[in-house]
């Protein structure tokens, strides 16, 4: 890279379960929303944005190109180029690194990234029997042929289907594959009960200290805009350990470990983060929250561990950086679930591991309860997506900027058994 | 294309057919006039001898045609005059209609009165689907009716249903809708205009569906759903203006005579009730307006600020509304600020109400329109404003405070703008680091609903300043007047006095509903007391104060609105006022009737009427108060003075405004009966030298400059 890229500032609407508070916002809304603040906040004229690269997980077919829709509903002017793309659970990783690679390039001086999902707003898909009459409607020729087509429809043809979130290379969905990684790696129900416990009261803490005042804006809910949506509605205030108890399994009810308590949640949110390179922040006065070091993406195959990807991401990154693991001062590693995050954990530490699946001498690193997601994961605060990776980079620079530390690491795993990591460092 | 030196048409002749252009020269529009429909007569005639397969008339300019020149009309004499300027528009269209040939008028940009009435003697219109093109008859709005064949024609291409609709309200119809409405036969991209004009001439008409056809039988095609159609427009026309407006009754009478089946009987009305209407007071004071309205502007000589962004701080009412109409109508995006959040709330809601009640817009534009304001409740996103308009409480200190944080992040060269309806700007200004950038714009309330802007030019406010904000508020749809600072400016000074007389006729125990019904039927849209409820008691009285204090005794309030303030009813806002309301979802919300518990508090006992002379009292001193304002050189012109009363605070605008009815009526007339009121009322009717200087002048006109 020939030029530092900064991460200016980054932004992000509070989170809420699919269905809840967020539920009347569309993604072009949370998308318009975050964005316009952001900019509004750092006192950026829409002018001088060169691109926006925005991501999201749960498509819309009517709108495959996201980013280019919130530019054209925001105040941004129509000429700001925009383009989406979708990476799964490491979908705003990947536009934060695609943000920094055309600043670096020197294609682009001002990029706005991020990424928006919202759960809320998944769209219905068709029963295969239908669409393929809808197919053969389009070409029919007369009334007769038409209504032959139709008559051979069942009732159960026509109600619409909810989208599944499974891997479509094996079927398995995310919730079956944490619960398989648990099994493997002996992570047992009382470990990820304390470890969501852990989060939310972090999070919690976090919350009324006013950490995340700055790093989340406040909604108004449409249509009356009488709502005042203010901190995440997915962070539990009042976590109760007994609680976690319980809950039932949810993926394998017999022998699983995983419950909603520690799963994340299906989330809306989006995340937005301003970036632009060193001298350009620096021409326009504002001072940064810290820069992109390096970063790294990894793939496995989804019958192994599905979510192990930070294991196999993170050494790359770090190598990339001439950076050690002990060097970093602050992780946030996504939690999908708390039985992944435990069992990435295990294989960060695990010589064998090492040696087997990476090749390495050595163990990836021995994890410091005391910088890890220290001020709450994705378990309580929610996982719109393909917003995360833009919330742990605004979040996690915010963190190590109040603990003054150097370096930090942020983490995901992603559906397809994908990895990323991204090493930080203060300004 | 040929067209002969001075004529306003020119004829071009193609394989298809020929093209008959309206292109008045050293005109930036095309108007109708008698030398402009001499030249067309000379185009006709050529084209008679010519005969084309195809003739479409088209417009060189970027409208249609706007219609008739009002000039002309303003210099007609009387009704014979006005009837024969009618009658020969009527010939013009009479002749387009009977050319032995397929015509067809290709439409882009406004095609308005006269310019409709060409269109509709084509056999055929094609519209151009642009942002710009409009269609309608709005001679209504200056008291008039469709001149030259309109109520006619109107109703047999689309219905008497919908043509009434168009002639009474004058609206202005998009593409889309005029072609719904069967009004043009399409519409299409501009630049395919001319090409589908002459295809349209080979296509045959379409049938009308069999819908089409039960639907025009039921409503106006036949003799009872006529009779029906005519009597619901009389009853809303006489619920609409209390019978003060002579043309929308006409041209029902018009209408009906030519839909009864002589088309030249209809003309024949149609004529002479347009010369009659012309010659009323009623249009005489609408052109008035008309003409003044485009005017307003002409006494500003500064350079306007280009403007990309606008803050708003305070979310209330005003805020709101100005956030509104600058996102909505400007298409600017706007930073609105409150202290919190659920102030900013309330702020959104309303902005979205309004937004979503516009029609015209589809859910997408109404989506990006609300996206384009941004709440917040601290103090970033300033810094990029280009003017900054302060909408909160009228407290100094307030103002101060919001001035003080504005100046420490706007541009150098941006604009402070106070929505204030009565603190004077120079008060305001006087702690700034730029006084010079500090200028009033005066918004009525509901914003979006009320046409006029009142910019108030402070002592040391820079021309950069007045002019941008003249012309930001001119993109904000609004009708601009400049006014000198002073107590209350213009409009608040005159309608305190206004406010005040009525307050004192409740004091001699008139009935408020009475009085209010009173106003209302002379024109107002509120009576005296629904408007204090709507506009706050506090704010009635607040105004009063500060007038006192800078006018002295004429300007002293009767106690009774402090009195009702005293004991908490200050309107709607507060739930109580002269009206009753009850609480719907969180606001008030107006029941019709008085509270009559409103009587015991200020000591009145309602009498069984009101004095003949109410109205005249309230109207002469609103009146009076203008000619004092004009005499202190608070208004650039009297007709400034006519369109700030009139579209700022509702005065009838079939009375043309304080000063034009005042000539009308004469200002010695005027001067007379304030002398009388002055003896039985008090001396708060003393008047205006202004006014005594206008009555000895002769024509009752003010002469001279102000000073």
């Amino acid at each position: 890279m020939s030029e530092r890229v900064a991460v200016v500032d980054g932004l992000r609407t509070p989170f809420a379960k699919r269905g809840d508070a967020l539920a009347a916002f569309d993604a072009v809304d949370l998308g318009t929303a975050v964005i316009g603040e952001l900019l509004e906040r750092n006192g950026i004229d829409g002018a001088d944005v060169d691109q926006v690269v925005f991501g999201r997980v749960i498509l819309d077919v009517e709108m495959p190109n996201i980013a280019r829709e919130i530019v054209l509903n925001s105040h941004l002017p129509d000429n700001v180029e925009a383009y989406s793309v979708s990476e799964a659970c490491i979908t705003s990783y990947r536009t934060t690194v695609n943000a920094a690679a055309a600043i670096a390039t020197g294609n682009a001086q001002v990029v706005i990234a991020g990424g928006v999902d919202t759960l809320s707003h998944a769209p219905a898909v068709v029963s295969d029997q239908l669409q393929a009459t809808l197919n053969r409607l389009s070409g029919a020729r007369s009334l007769g042929e038409r209504v032959q087509l139709l008559s051979k429809l069942r009732p159960g043809d026509l109600l619409p289907q909810s989208p599944a979130l499974e891997e479509p290379s094996t079927g398995e969905t995310m919730g079956e594959a944490a619960e398989r990684m648990a099994k493997i790696n002996g992570i047992t129900r009382d470990e990820q009960d304390d470890f969501a416990h852990r989060s939310h009261s972090l999070a919690a803490q976090a919350w009324e200290r006013g950490d995340f005042d700055d790093e989340v804006m406040t909604l108004l809910a449409p249509p009356d805009y009488l709502t005042v949506i203010d901190r995440d509605r997915t962070v539990r205030f009042d976590s109760d350990r007994r609680a976690y108890r319980k809950l039932k399994p949810v993926f394998d009810r017999r022998h699983g470990t995983l419950t909603a308590a520690n799963s994340t949640p299906l989330t809306d949110g989006a995340a937005a983060l301003l970036m632009m390179s060193e001298t350009r922040a620096k021409d326009m006065g504002l001072e940064p929250l810290g820069f992109l070091r390096s970063s790294a993406f990894s793939a496995v195959d989804p019958a192994d561990q599905l979510l192990i990807g930070p294991v196999y991401a993170t050494p790359i990154a770090l190598d990339r950086a001439q950076v050690k693991f002990d060097d970093i001062d602050l992780i946030d590693m996504h939690e999908a679930f708390a039985a992944q995050v435990l069992s990435v954990i295990k294989a960060f530490e695990s010589e064998d591991f090492a040696r087997q699946k990476l090749g390495r001498s050595e163990p990836v690193g021995e994890i410091d309860w005391s910088i890890l997601n220290v001020t709450g994961g994705s378990v309580a605060i929610g996982h719109p997506f393909a917003a995360t990776g833009a919330r742990q980079v605004s979040q996690t620079l915010r963190e190590l900027r109040r603990r003054g530390g150097e370096l930090a690491l942020c983490t995901a795993c992603a559906a397809g058994g994908l990895g990323a990591a991204l090493v930080l460092e203060a300004s | 294309m040929k067209t002969t030196a001075a004529s306003a048409f020119g004829i071009e002749r193609r394989p298809e057919g020929a093209v008959l252009w309206f292109d008045m020269p050293d005109s930036p529009v095309n108007v109708l006039r008698p030398e402009i429909e001499d030249d067309l007569h000379v185009a006709l005639a050529e084209l008679e001898a010519d005969s084309p397969r195809v003739l479409v008339i088209a417009s060189a300019k970027e409208s249609f045609c706007v219609g008739a020149d009002v000039e002309v009309l303003v210099r007609a004499d009387g009704a014979q005059e006005a009837a024969e300027l009618s009658r020969s528009g009527q010939r013009i269209m009479d002749r387009i209609e009977n050319l032995p040939f397929t015509t067809v008028a290709a439409i882009e940009g406004n095609c308005l009165g006269g310019g409709l009435e060409i269109a509709l003697a084509c056999d055929h219109r094609v519209a151009a689907d642009t942002e710009s093109t409009r269609l309608g008859v709005p001679e209504i709005q200056l008291g008039l009716i469709p001149g030259a064949g309109g109520t006619v024609r109107l109703p047999r291409l689309i219905g008497i249903e919908s043509a009434l609709d168009m002639i009474l309200t004058g609206r202005r119809h998009r593409p889309d809708r005029a072609r719904r409405l069967g009004l043009v036969d399409d519409v299409v991209h501009p630049a395919i205009l001319l090409d589908a004009a002459f295809e349209i001439a080979d296509t045959p008409r379409p049938e009308d569906s069999l819908l089409d056809r039960v639907r025009t039988l039921a409503v106006g095609g036949n003799p009872v759903g006529r009779r029906i159609v005519f009597s619901r427009a009389r009853d809303s026309v006489m619920k609409q203006t209390h019978g003060n407006m002579p043309a929308p009754l006409r041209a029902i009478d018009v209408v009906e005579v030519g839909a009864d089946g002589d088309a030249e009987a209809g003309l024949r009305a149609e004529a002479e009730a347009f010369g009659e209407l012309a010659a009323t007071p009623q249009a005489r004071a609408l052109i008035h307006l008309f003409r003044s309205r485009s005017r307003t502007k002409d006494s500003v000589d500064g350079n306007p600020r280009p403007v990309h962004k606008v803050g708003v701080i305070g979310a209330g009412l005003m805020g709101a509304g100005i956030a509104t109409v600058t996102a909505a109508d400007a298409g600017i995006p706007v930073r609105l600020r409150d202290l919190a959040w659920d102030q900013v709330a309330r702020g959104m809601r309303d902005i979205r109400e309004e937004v979503s009640g516009r029609r015209h817009l589809r859910g997408p534009e109404k989506k990006a329109t609300l996206a384009r304001v941004l709440p917040t409740t601290d103090l970033t996103g300033f810094s990029d404003v280009d003017v900054a308009i302060e909408a909160v409480v009228e407290k100094l200190a307030v103002k101060h405070q919001v001035l003080a944080d504005m100046e420490a992040r706007i541009d150098a060269e941006a604009i402070f703008a106070t929505n204030t309806s009565s603190i004077p700007i120079a008060d305001i200004a006087a702690p700034a680091r730029s006084p010079g950038r500090v200028v009033g714009m005066h918004y009525f309330s509901p914003v979006p609903k009320v046409p006029l802007l009142e910019v108030v030019a402070g002592p040391q406010t820079s021309a950069d300043a007045i002019a941008t904000a003249v012309e930001l508020g001119s993109r904000q749809g609004k009708t601009v007047i400049v006014v000198r600072d002073g107590p209350g400016f213009y409009t608040s000074r005159i309608l305190a006095p206004y406010l005040d007389e009525a307050a004192r006729l409740l004091a001699e125990g008139a009935p408020i509903d009475q009085l209010d019904q009173r106003m209302t039927r002379l024109g107002f849209p509120l009576g005296p007391f629904r408007l204090l409820d709507e506009v706050g008691l506090d704010i009635g009285v607040e105004i009063s104060e500060i007038l006192q204090r800078g006018f002295g005794d004429r300007m002293e309030p009767n106690p009774l609105l402090a009195t009702m303030a005293a004991d908490g009813r200050i309107g709607k806002k507060s739930g109580s006022g002269f009206y009753r309301y009850e609480e719907v979802d969180g606001d008030w919300s107006r029941i019709d009737a008085v509270d009559e518990s409103v009587y015991p508090v200020v000591g009145v006992e309602p009498a069984e009427g009101i004095p003949d002379d109410a109205a005249d009292r309230l109207l002469l001193r609103m009146i009076n108060e203008a000619y004092f304002a004009y005499g202190d050189g608070i208004l650039g012109s009297t007709s400034d003075g006519d369109i700030g009363a009139v579209f700022g605070l509702g005065f009838p605008a079939h009375l043309g405004g304080p000063f034009h009815y005042t000539e009308q009526r004469g200002a010695g007339n005027v001067l007379a009966d304030l002398e009388d009121f002055a003896t039985r009322h008090g001396p708060r009717f003393n008047p205006a030298p202004a006014l005594a200087d206008a009555a000895r002048s002769g024509d009752g006109t003010v002469k001279g400059e102000p000073r």
